[in-house]
């Protein structure tokens, strides 16, 4: 026992490097970083890899969010591996290519006793795109994490919310309740200026301005 | 200035106070929502490039205080109920609630079914809803609800719902 705590004492150097350079290794990080090479970056079984790489340095204290984020996460052991996060990436796309809301799209691995899911929940037609809320579902042994997600087909403007992903075509944004998820929409003070399409709510929403008033102010 | 000793127990007590009361206002229990929408807060937080202790507290009680008051619950509950038992699309349900304990502020909000469909899902009824404080601070959001499988009442078309699919 005092041989081992004199060798960690005279070693501690050697040891903490060791220890700095296997544990990223095992790391989500890295389990992520080569799905995203394989094109299966979908945001339900990647989110955590995509929030973090998403993170940019203000020079403010918020960094420190970041920073507890980032650090937290390279430690944490890998939910799926890539051959799992690839079968569960196509699952989403198939599920968003096909023309069939409410489908329930799945797959699962007996061996590594995992499983997902992907269900679309909405479909949503304008001018110039498609967007699609979706549900995903992922599971491993009694774990088990759901995402909800809105991807859109079409044109990407500068206005709409930051693009979470890109893959085969679609481009995945969070998900919004009021539908504005992937739409050009610059939102302020609780008005919708939606510039290159008509207001859903505002035309399916219409009130009685003369006889209620009230409503419309 | 001299604080006396009383004062400052004082004031410490009810920052004590006011911080257990958030600790457990994230343990209530969240059955009396119908929607998402009623659980989120009608308020702008502040926005600072340096937020410190004080900045974060004030947002929490600024998240806390511009909620949806019990019975405004209750009356948007109502609404979502009453539009749910009528069978026709596009009729506007709406309500107001008065809070005068404090700040005087104005809570309404409105309803209108905009969709029913029949499909896997079973009967499923669309709806817009909007929750708004002194007609300013909007909420707006769609949510669906489906009639469950022995047809008695109608569930919240989410996750746990999608999941059973």
């Amino acid at each position: 026992m005092f041989w081992l705590m004199n060798f960690f004492m005279t070693n501690y150097k050697i040891l903490l490097l060791f220890f700095l350079i296997l544990t990223p290794s095992c790391a989500d990080w890295r389990v992520a970083m080569k799905a995203k090479k394989h094109g299966c970056n979908v945001p339900s079984t990647n989110y955590a890899f995509l929030e973090i790489a998403g993170i940019e340095p203000t020079g403010t204290t918020k960094d420190f969010t970041g920073y507890y984020k980032y650090f937290t996460y390279i430690f944490k052991k890998p939910f799926f591996d890539v051959e799992d996060r690839c079968r569960h990436s196509r699952i989403v796309v198939h599920a968003l290519n096909e023309n069939n809301d409410f489908k329930v799209f799945k797959w699962s691995n007996k061996n590594k006793k995992t499983s997902g899911k992907a269900v679309v929940t909405m479909t949503r037609e304008y001018g110039r795109k498609i967007c699609k809320d979706y549900y995903s579902f992922i599971s491993k042994e009694t774990k088990g994490y759901v995402y909800q997600g809105t991807a859109c087909l079409g044109p990407h403007s500068s206005l709409s919310q930051k693009a979470i992903a890109f893959n085969d075509h679609w481009i995945f944004y969070p998900y919004k309740t009021n539908q504005s998820g992937g739409r050009p929409i610059l939102e302020s003070w609780g008005t919708l200026n939606d510039i290159d399409h008509p207001d859903i709510r505002k035309s399916k929403y219409k009130f009685h301005c003369t006889r209620t008033p009230w409503r419309c102010r | 200035m001299v604080i006396p000793i009383g004062l400052i127990g004082i004031m410490l007590s009810r920052f004590v106070f006011f911080l257990i009361l958030l600790f457990f206002s994230h343990c209530s229990s969240t059955s009396n929502h119908f929607t998402p929408l009623t659980h989120r807060s009608l308020t702008n937080i502040i926005e600072v490039d340096n937020p410190v202790l004080a900045t974060v507290l004030i947002n929490k009680y600024l998240l806390y205080s511009n909620k949806l008051p019990e019975k405004a619950l209750k009356k948007h509950n109502a609404a979502i109920h009453t539009a749910l038992m009528d069978v026709r699309n596009g009729v506007t349900f709406y309500w107001q609630h008065k809070k005068t304990k404090g700040v005087d502020k104005l809570f309404s909000g409105k309803i209108k079914i905009v969709n029913t469909s029949r499909d896997s899902r079973g009967v499923c009824r669309t709806w817009l809803e909007e929750i708004s404080r002194d007609n300013r601070y909007i909420l707006t959001a769609v949510t669906t609800a489906c009639l469950s499988k022995d047809k008695k009442k109608y569930v919240l078309a989410d996750e746990f719902f999608y999941d059973q699919l």
